[in-house]
């Protein structure tokens, strides 16, 4: 066995080497977004032609705030109801534990495409008989994106909560403070990496979402991965690479920030960060 | 879709008629949609239906779609002098229509806004209509999706009165076997399924269809060969191929199909009807299948390809215009159909996406002298009545093909 | 939450073992500060999950049902009409088990158990490289580092991997490595496609672990294999299993990476619940297709499941 500072290595080897592989294909797109040709897989030349033709587009860029919007109400609704839910499930005393876990895992076991289908014939029945649901549109999309995202959240939430012990609780008790102020000073933050782990995902996947959302999708509401969809499987347009590289720079600005943020607060801040994500 | 008991309408009826009263309901619902521009619970259709059935004094309705004639003579007779509504929402293929045709549409008529969203197969723009729901007013279904769209009374029956131009179609290409009297469909563009190689690679100079198939292995060995992803153009092509009916119900024909296909599964290196246009262009696939608009564009591209347009049997395909029953802007979508029929606008599209036209004073124009010249879009009648329509005209026919289908890539 | 509902002892959940440690009777009221009161399970009472159940009975048992209806329907011979006939038909359901579809039952669970397997492979290490030995300083930017990819479009960057591995491209070209459209292609792509998936449950579950038990496991003379076996496993087990579920059950229902990397050689349950679904719009046959899917995940569920209870008994 490697002594402890080779195995370091090793492992610290490993890590950024599974982390370039995670990053090249977004080098390919991001190099590839200044493409001269139009064939994306073709080679010919650097260009900045993409990036105005994707600004000219006003159908990309609809796409991406429909997307945006979905992802983030999904996230905050997604992360309410799960929560709440993993609570109950981890210390309720409740009989129905037991049933509720099993359908919020089969939700997470349902083939994509059949829930699609299956959504859509339900949410047109619905609309035609009871007038309180909505049309075909992102509200749909938006409430098909809800059920998966909550199990996941339930999922991450409880795993962290069944996990964490409860022994900072007792002592909250013991020590006099009543059951919602304990819930806010001490279970809350213990709990809110995993919240935060959880709504992370759930917009993430909400944003990349494709088969659900076309099918409880209506005429004019196309979420940004049913735009590329519809590109690359026709023929990418390398406009499709330049808004990926843009939205790409967004997010690394954003990280450089948080970094730059965290080591300012220094090693404190640091440290509660990486306990909120884990 | 069983009737909601809500206690309010409740039908005793033999169960043979469920399938009638269906029909019954959602004419209803399109009538009403379309005279009065209301939307009918399927409720209050059953009981309108009812109503009018006894009026009528008659029982059930008459087979197939004629059953609605008479309330869509009485929904033409109201749509003509309509002005145009001021939303067009186009339902087609990404990159199958002109950016400048939907601008120079607008152009003539400044209070219409023409909107297109796109799928990436028919099966899946199907699949949406089928499912209900969606306010598209144009979509561009092919032949084979005519009779599952129409018989299922979701199909709009077009008022000719507002399509004028359709007189410009090219008697070949009007009141075909799959749409009889252009009830539901004006054609968009017809094509055919043909395949190319490169002369520089390969020995063999395919000529038909079959020709192509068996050249397969050998192909292989040079580099990559591709064929077009899907039932019709892998197990209804080489029916086609053997002489086989493509729209046969007989279990045997496809078993014959797979037996063929099987052995030379291997040989084929990649299913792909996506981006083969892009990767032949580019070099990466040297021996393949392809549609006719394809292959005139990779024609153009590299001279060291040579495209077949094959002799004997292939499949053809004519894509249409089509208004869903249910389109919110019909008068637009008339509109729009009686203007693409325009010469000079069929011109524009033929350009555009390669595909051959079916509009006659289109190729009167002094433009399309380069498109009458190119063997691979403009071909000889004789040639294009030997390729056959694929129809899909029964469930059994789609299931069957699809079982075979995916038998063949199963073993691959 | 009322007072009653954080209650205090219960000689009965100590016999009960749920919840958090406990230690022998307890007794008082909420709220008396003079005695000393010990062993009581914070409970969150059952209503919490209310809000939750009701939507999952509207949006998601109520299309169920439609599917489970539509399995047992038969399909109509004509397009005119209604397409499904409602009634109990077994149809479906025995076309499932034509030895067609078991093959491709098969061969999609073996897609499915290599792909998870490959994912907890290469992501387990870097998961516990992240919780271990990264500053934790660094610690917060390396996950947003993992999870940056994923708002980029699966699609494109799947697209993208076609580019790398292309055969004749300036990547993999060069390298003289012609994968692309085989098994191991499409084995890259469901790694990269499914790795955060494993790593931030992973992640979350080693991090959160007492690491001064493993020093001093070393301190006391055990193998660094030993330490890890015996003490960091069993620890971390609950977070590494729901990352591996999560990982392994849309996997098994995964087409459209084997299809963009794969050439469209392979054919697996994802495939032929598009195909019925769309192309052949036989929509009982592919239901009876799904529900077969659901019903073999929801084995590994289960078992999941059932470790998952346990933990929950003995606290972790």
């Amino acid at each position: 066995m490697p002594s402890a500072a080779n195995r370091k290595r090793l492992l610290s080897g490993w890590g950024v080497l599974v982390l370039l592989f995670l990053y090249a294909p977004i080098a390919v797109v991001i190099v590839y977004a200044f493409n001269a040709s139009k064939d994306v897989s073709v080679w010919k030349g650097w260009s900045l032609h993409w990036f105005s033709a994707a600004f000219r587009s006003d159908r990309y860029v609809s796409a991406l705030e429909l997307s945006l919007k979905i992802a983030a109400l999904n996230a905050l609704i997604a992360t309410l109801l799960g929560t709440a839910a993993a609570l109950a499930l981890g210390r309720s005393r409740s009989r129905w534990r037991v049933p509720f876990s099993a359908l919020v895992f089969l939700t997470l076991v349902v083939p994509e495409i059949v829930i699609a289908v299956a959504s859509r014939i339900f949410f047109v029945q619905a609309h035609e008989n009871v007038g309180l649901f909505p049309a075909l549109g992102w509200k749909t999309i938006l409430l098909g994106h809800v059920v998966w995202s909550s199990a996941v959240v339930v999922l991450i939430v409880r795993a962290r909560f069944t996990g964490m012990g409860s022994e900072l609780e007792e002592a909250s008790f013991d020590l006099g403070a009543g059951p919602l102020s304990t819930f806010r000073q001490v279970t809350l933050p213990r709990l809110m990496p995993a919240i935060v782990a959880g709504a992370l995902l759930a917009f993430t996947m909400s944003f990349d979402d494709y088969v659900l959302s076309v099918f409880t999708a209506s005429g004019d509401s196309e979420t940004w991965p049913m735009a590329v969809f519809n590109d690359v499987k026709f023929g990418v347009t390398p406009a499709v690479n330049a808004i990926s590289t843009l939205m790409f720079l967004v997010v690394a600005l954003g990280v450089a920030g948080a970094a730059w943020f965290i080591t300012r607060r220094g090693a404190d801040g640091a440290k509660s960060l990486a306990d909120g994500l884990g | 879709m069983s009737p909601k008991s809500d206690g309010e309408l409740r039908l005793l009826a033999p169960a043979g008629l469920k399938p009638k009263i269906d029909r019954l309901a959602r004419l209803s619902q399109n009538a009403a949609w379309r005279e009065r521009g209301v939307k009918v619970s399927r409720r209050e259709a059953i009981g309108l239906g009812g109503l009018a059935l006894l009026i009528a004094g008659c029982g059930g309705s008459t087979g197939g779609s004629s059953g609605g004639g008479g309330s869509a003579k009485a929904a033409s007779a109201r749509l003509e002098g309509k002005p145009l509504e001021s939303n067009l929402l186009i339902y087609n293929f990404s990159e199958y229509l002109d950016p400048k045709t939907r601008a120079s549409f607008h152009k003539q008529n400044p209070g219409t806004t023409v909107k297109e969203t796109y799928y990436s197969s028919s099966d899946e723009m199907e699949a949406k209509i089928k499912a209900g729901g969606g306010d598209y007013d144009i979509i561009v279904p092919g032949q084979n999706s005519i009779a599952p769209l129409g018989e299922a009374g979701l199909l709009y029956q077009l008022d000719h009165s507002l399509i004028p131009n359709m007189s410009n179609l090219q008697p070949q290409w009007k009141d075909l076997d799959y749409d009889k009297g252009n009830k539901f469909t004006v054609v968009k563009n017809w094509g055919y399924v043909g395949f190319y190689y490169r002369n520089d690679l390969i020995d063999a100079t395919p000529k038909t269809y079959m020709e192509f198939l068996e050249g397969l292995p050998a192909a292989a060995k040079k580099g990559r060969t591709n064929m077009l992803e899907g039932t019709t153009t892998i197990i209804g092509d080489t029916m086609i191929a053997l002489g086989l009916d493509p729209d046969s119900e007989n279990q045997a024909d496809y078993d014959k199909a797979v037996k063929f296909l099987q052995p030379l599964a291997g040989s084929i290196k990649t299913l792909d009807a996506s981006t083969n246009r892009a990767d032949t262009v580019s070099g990466k696939i040297i021996y393949g299948q392809a549609w006719s608009g394809d292959l005139a564009q990779i024609a153009a591209a590299r001279k060291d390809i040579t495209c077949v347009a094959p002799d004997g049997a292939c499949e053809r395909f004519a894509d249409n215009w089509a208004i869903p029953a249910q389109a919110p802007h019909p008068v637009a979508a008339h509109a729009w159909i009686n203007y693409l029929l325009d010469p000079e606008i069929a011109l524009q599209e033929m350009k555009y996406s390669g595909y051959g036209t079916a509009n006659a004073k289109t190729w009167d124009l002094p433009g399309a002298k380069k498109y009458a010249n190119n063997p691979l879009v403009n071909l000889e009648q004789d040639k294009i009545n030997g390729y056959k329509f694929i129809l899909s005209p029964t469930p059994k026919v789609l299931n069957l093909r699809q079982q075979a289908y995916e038998k063949f890539r199963a073993t691959r | 939450m009322s007072a009653q509902q954080l209650h205090r002892p219960a000689a009965a959940s100590a016999a009960a073992g749920e919840g958090g440690g406990s230690d022998g009777p307890g007794t008082g009221a909420a709220g008396t500060r003079a005695r000393r009161v010990r062993s009581f399970a914070p409970r969150y009472p059952g209503w919490l999950a209310g809000p939750l159940l009701a939507y999952y009975l509207v949006l998601f048992v109520a299309p169920l049902l439609i599917l489970v209806a539509f399995a047992l329907a038969r399909q109509a011979d004509s397009f005119a009409g209604n397409q499904i006939i409602y009634g109990f038909y077994t149809d479906a359901f025995s076309q499932v088990f034509d030895s067609l579809y078991l093959n491709v039952f098969k061969q999609t669970f073996l897609m499915a158990f290599g792909g998870t397997a490959a994912t907890v492979l290469v992501g387990f290490p870097l998961a516990y490289w992240m919780a271990r030995h990264v500053s934790a300083k660094r610690k917060g930017i390396v996950v947003l580092l993992v999870i940056i990819p994923f708002w980029t479009s699966f699609l494109i960057r799947t697209f993208a991997w076609k580019i790398i591995l292309d055969g004749d491209g300036s990547f993999a070209g060069k390298l003289h490595l012609d994968i692309l459209y085989t098994w191991k292609a499409v084995l890259i792509g469901l790694v990269y496609g499914y790795l955060p998936l494993f790593v931030l449950p992973a992640y979350a579950a080693l991090e959160r672990m007492d690491w001064t038990l493993v020093d001093g496991a070393l301190d006391l003379g055990a193998t660094p294999w030993r330490a890890f076996k015996d003490i960091t496993l069993p620890l971390t087990r609950p977070g590494l299993l729901s990352g591996t579920l999560l990982v392994f059950i849309p996997m098994a229902g995964e087409y459209v990476i084997p299809e963009m990397l794969g050439g469209g050689r392979f054919l697996f349950v994802g495939n032929v619940i598009q195909g019925q679904f769309i192309g052949a719009s036989n929509w009982p046959f592919g239901s009876a297709v799904s529900l077969a899917l659901m019903g073999l995940l929801s084995i590994f569920v289960i078992l999941y499941l059932i470790s998952a209870m346990r933990e929950e008994q003995f606290g972790a």
